[in-house]
């Protein structure tokens, strides 16, 4: 049982690892084609340029969502086992991350509407995605910062 | 507000009964990496996990963890 405790906190450790990668990459390629795009510099060449790591990005990320829902499976099933794995440490540093993730949302939100000063936005759609896949990245990024060794 | 400090003898006593991180975690419902952050005073447990750990070594939950003054207070003593 203990093994197996160990095992699946590795293995969620390493999904959002992955994930945290991903994000990373999938968000800045994002960012750099949003603020490109709006500013009017966005050549075709920088368009196909970005579209690689956004890609690769894309990949991670669906790749790892679907090793942490792998790992979810086992804990629906034992009690024992999903009790250990959300202990109060867990509980505590998703409460820490959600709180990091909100700041990271405002710090956005404080970004854009600099950015607005410089540059009018024509694309509210992106600024709203941008804001909450910041929010969700940030949630992501931190808690894994706080779970690794 | 500051940090709160605890000290604690969790080490000290999961050596006296010869158990591994692992082997206290399985003990208590936890993980190993919670164990470890209690050991090295990064996490400060609950007061359940607290009388959890000190049941699982048979001890008072003040022989595991001390206040920082408490703590020096009885080694003067000693």
């Amino acid at each position: 049982m203990n093994e197996n405790i160990e095992n699946v906190a590795w293995q969620r450790e390493k999904a959002l690892r992955t994930y945290s990668t991903g994000a990373i990459v999938f968000y800045a390629s994002w960012l750099v084609r949003f603020i490109l795009r709006e500013t009017g510099l966005l050549t075709n060449f920088l368009d196909y340029a970005i579209a690689v790591p956004f890609v690769v990005g894309l990949v991670f990320l669906l790749y790892s969502f679907g090793c942490l829902l792998r790992v979810r499976r086992p804990l629906e099933k034992n009690r024992e086992l999903r009790e250990a794995l959300n202990d109060e440490r867990v509980q505590l540093n998703t409460l820490l991350a959600f709180k990091f993730g909100f700041f990271a949302l405002l710090a956005g939100l404080a970004f854009f509407a600099i950015f607005n000063f410089f540059s009018p936005i024509s694309d509210l759609v992106g600024v709203l995605i941008s804001l909450l896949l910041l929010g969700a990245f940030g949630y992501v990024l931190k808690f894994y910062i706080l779970e690794r060794d | 507000m500051t940090k709160a400090e605890l000290r604690n003898t969790l080490k000290v006593h999961r050596a006296r009964m010869d158990w591994t991180q692992e082997e206290l975690a399985r003990r208590v419902g936890v993980t190993r990496k919670t164990i470890n952050t209690i050991e090295n005073g990064v996490f400060i447990p609950s007061t359940v996990l607290a009388l959890k750990l000190a049941r699982a070594f048979s001890v008072r939950v003040e022989d595991l963890f001390q206040l920082p003054e408490e703590s020096l207070a009885e080694e003067i003593r000693e």
